[in-house]
Parts: structure tokens; C-alpha cells; sequence
């Protein structure tokens, strides 16, 4: 699964501009893990998985992968056929950002933002500071935050050992 | 070979009861035994269905879910499940057997290369659960090529255009999945309500045998006796399941199973 840094659906026309670039994260499990959910990123191969043709995580027969990621919603096999689309065009470019480094991300975000993101988002996060020091100052960089951590209120408590206090 | 299908069909009719269909899944509890299973239920069974073990599957209950991962626990590949077909085939030619399976097993293997496996290992037909109409036009005309007949699946939700459509593309057997459930669920459904569904398929095209699945155990079998064929998958799969659990041989268990069912039937 993927956390776009940008949005799609609702800004889809956005693809056909040439000056926007696109990256795509995906949950790249934990750092000492062999487990993940970035079948993009780590070259899985196209299979079909829930009634669609994607990108999946598999063996050589077909039977599909167990994945691993801290985010609830990335923790899939599979990946969107937009996803797929966009790599196989080369519109996108994809790669994987692990659970710590999403737990970094988000520490850095709640601290510095009037912002809780999830989990998923944190992982775009993760990469936009990242990437962001590479781009010129007039760079705009628009990363999709969905969600609120609100949701993640307990994973978050036992990986860094802070209270969650609801801010809303 | 897709014509032993048809004659198990004819042979049944002549009896005046439906065929009686059998879902196990090759490997369950191991590739020697689900041989066994096949070769002891083949007596009283008319057309054996053999799933192809797949640790997402998707139409599976957990009876079934059980029986597969059992079987990919014990390392099946594809080839075995060939090995076991080819086998039983020696011992038995006439028998119809079926490979029940998802597409991305089909898919990754090589469709063309999977296609040829079947026909000489001698499989007569083909259930794919993933791969809808019309999604399954091309594959099930290479299917034809093959003579290997690709069965079709028809559901409570198929409109009747499109069963008109699919009956239009199907080979000679349709199969009626009697409930929205998955395998091995409860019949939430009058068995009323199943025939009469059954017999607007039959209407569209009375030549096609039709079999109706998921849901059928013992205790309900009987009331679907007037339809071309019957599929019991899950009461096997979990009978096997027990009989592990309590140290029997699964393989005289079933037997027993399969006889009291055809017993209902008759």
C-alpha cells in the first residue's frame, strides 16, 4: 500500500502537469524485518490478488505473502492498479519508508505542526523531509496527510512511551 | 475428455438422482492420502472436484481454509496435484475430475504451460473462483482448445441478462452457488428459494447441467435432490479435520460420509 505525497482522486488532473513530480511511499515494515508492504518498491510481481491485477507480494507458486508494517491500513500485500499504472508509466516514482522511520517522522510533525498525522501519512512524511532537502527553496512540496493519529492512540503509546492526550 | 463430465451427468439422470460431487483438497492431509480419499470416494461419487491449495482464498470458509493451508503446511506445488491426478486417472479413467483453484496459482505457473499439465494429466474441467465472466472469455476459449470445459459460476446476484450471457459462453456445465456466503457457511436460504433460482438457469438453457454449491451437509442435501448435481466440499474438508483431531483414518471416515450422502440422494 502507498501513502502518496500528493493527492489523488480529487486532484487527479494534476498527473498531466509536467512540473509536478510524484513519489509514492510504501510501508517498508520494520527496519530488521524481511516482512513489508511495498511490493512496488521491493519489485514483486504482478499477480491477481482480491479481483484485481496489481503489483503483490508472493512466492514463485502465487500463494501470497504475510506482510508487516506498524500502519494498520498499509499492512496489504497489494497495491492499488493506479499505483501500478503510474510505476509502469514511470509517471511516479515509488519507495518504502520502515516503521521507525515513520515513528521519527511523526515525532518531528507533532512537534514542529499543529498537526497529529496516522500512521500512514507518516511514512510521506518521512520522505518529504527526506527529499525536501534536495529541492531548491521555490519547491512546493504537498504531502497527503489522511487521517489522525487518534486511531493509532495505543501503537503510538507502547513505541514511544508517551501518553497520547487528545488534543480535539 | 470434457465428455466424461456429461456422461456422469447422463448416468446419474438414468438413476433419476443428481450426481453427487465431491470437493477435497489435493494434499489434505498429505499427497499420499488425499490420493487415498480420492480413490476410496470414487466409488459412490460421480465427478470429483480437487481444490488447488491457496493461502488467500477468497471463497473459502474456514473448513476449506483449514484443508488448504494443511495441504500448502506440506509443501503441495502445482506439479503434485498433477502427480495426483495422473495417478488416480491410472486408477480409474472414467472418473471426471475437476481442479477447483484461484487465478493467480494459474496465472504465475503459465496459463498455457498450466492448460497443457491438465490435459495430460487427464483433468476434465476447470473451476476458477476469481475469474468472472467476462473477464474468463478468453481463458475459457483456450480452455476449449484443450477440450478441458471451463465451468462457470452463477449466483443469487446474477441478473438474468447475465446469466443469459454467461450460459451463452459456458461449456457444459454451470455451477449455482446457492447462497452469498462463503463455503461451508450455514444455508440461510429456503431450499425453495434455491430451486427456484436453479430453475430460471434451466429455463435459459435446459440442455446445460447445472449444479448447485456451497452450503450442503447431510441434513440438507435432500431438498436439492431435483437439481442436476450437488457439490459437498466443506462437510469433508471438516470431516477430515476431525478425523485427525481424534486419531482416525480420515480415508474410511469419508467413505462413510460420502455413502450416507448418496444414500440421501438415491
Amino acid at each position: 500500500m502507498v501513502v502518496q505525497v500528493l493527492v489523488f482522486g480529487m486532484n487527479l488532473w494534476i498527473i498531466i502537469k509536467k512540473q509536478c513530480e510524484f513519489i509514492g511511499v510504501e510501508a517498508g515494515g520494520p527496519k530488521n524485518s524481511k516482512k513489508h508492504a511495498a511490493p512496488l518498491t521491493y519489485g514483486s510481481k504482478i499477480g491477481i490478488l482480491h479481483g484485481a491485477a496489481q503489483y503483490v507480494n508472493q512466492n514463485l507458486d502465487g500463494q501470497i505473502e504475510e506482510t508487516e508494517s506498524i500502519s494498520a491500513g498499509l499492512d496489504y500485500p497489494g497495491i492499488s492498479p493506479l499505483h501500478c499504472f503510474l510505476k509502469d508509466t514511470k509517471r511516479a516514482r515509488y519507495t518504502a519508508a520502515s516503521d521507525e522511520e515513520a515513528l521519527n517522522a511523526y515525532k518531528l510533525v507533532t512537534k514542529f505542526e499543529k498537526l497529529r498525522p496516522s500512521l500512514e501519512p507518516s511514512h510521506a512524511f518521512s520522505v518529504a523531509i527526506k527529499e525536501a532537502k534536495k529541492f531548491s527553496k521555490d519547491t512546493i512540496v504537498v504531502v497527503n496527510s489522511c487521517g489522525d493519529a487518534y486511531k493509532d492512540k495505543e501503537i503510538l503509546e507502547k513505541r514511544l512511551g508517551i501518553k497520547y492526550v487528545k488534543s480535539n | 475428455m470434457s465428455n466424461l463430465i456429461n456422461l456422469a451427468f447422463k448416468k446419474a439422470k438414468k438413476e433419476n438422482r443428481p450426481a453427487l460431487l465431491t470437493y477435497t483438497v489435493a494434499g489434505d492431509s498429505s499427497k499420499k492420502q488425499s490420493l487415498e480419499i480420492l480413490k476410496s470416494i470414487s466409488k459412490n461419487a460421480d465427478i470429483l472436484e480437487l481444490g488447488v491449495p491457496h493461502n488467500t482464498p477468497v471463497a473459502d470458509g474456514s473448513q476449506i481454509q483449514t484443508s488448504a493451508y494443511r495441504a500448502i503446511k506440506n509443501g503441495i506445488k502445482i506439479d503434485d496435484i498433477f502427480k495426483i491426478v495422473k495417478k488416480f486417472k491410472k486408477f480409474n479413467k472414467t472418473k471426471p475430475i475437476i481442479l477447483m483453484g484461484y487465478y493467480n496459482m494459474i496465472f504465475q505457473y503459465n496459463e498455457k504451460k498450466f492448460l497443457n499439465k491438465c490435459k495430460t494429466s487427464g483433468v476434465n474441467g476447470l473451476i476458477v473462483v476469481d475469474l468472472p465472466w467476462p473477464e474468463n472469455k478468453k481463458f475459457a476459449k483456450k480452455c476449449k482448445s484443450y477440450s478441458i470445459c471451463f465451468i462457470q459460476l452463477l449466483s443469487p446476484t446474477t441478473s438474468v441478462k447475465r446469466t443469459k450471457n454467461i450460459i451463452k459462453d459456458s461449456h457444459d456445465m454451470l455451477y449455482y452457488i446457492s447462497m452469498l456466503s462463503t463455503t461451508g457457511g450455514k444455508l440461510k436460504v429456503s431450499s425453495k428459494k434455491i430451486m427456484y433460482n436453479y430453475n430460471i438457469i434451466k429455463r435459459v438453457n435446459p440442455k446445460k447441467n447445472c449444479v448447485i454449491g456451497f452450503g450442503i451437509t447431510e441434513k440438507t442435501i435432500r431438498s436439492l435432490k431435483s437439481a442436476d448435481g450437488v457439490v459437498v466440499g466443506s462437510a469433508i474438508c471438516k470431516e477430515i479435520t476431525k478425523s485427525i483431531n481424534y486419531g482416525q483414518n480420515p480415508v474410511t471416515n469419508i467413505n462413510k460420509l460420502i455413502i450416507n450422502l448418496k444414500k440421501k440422494i438415491v
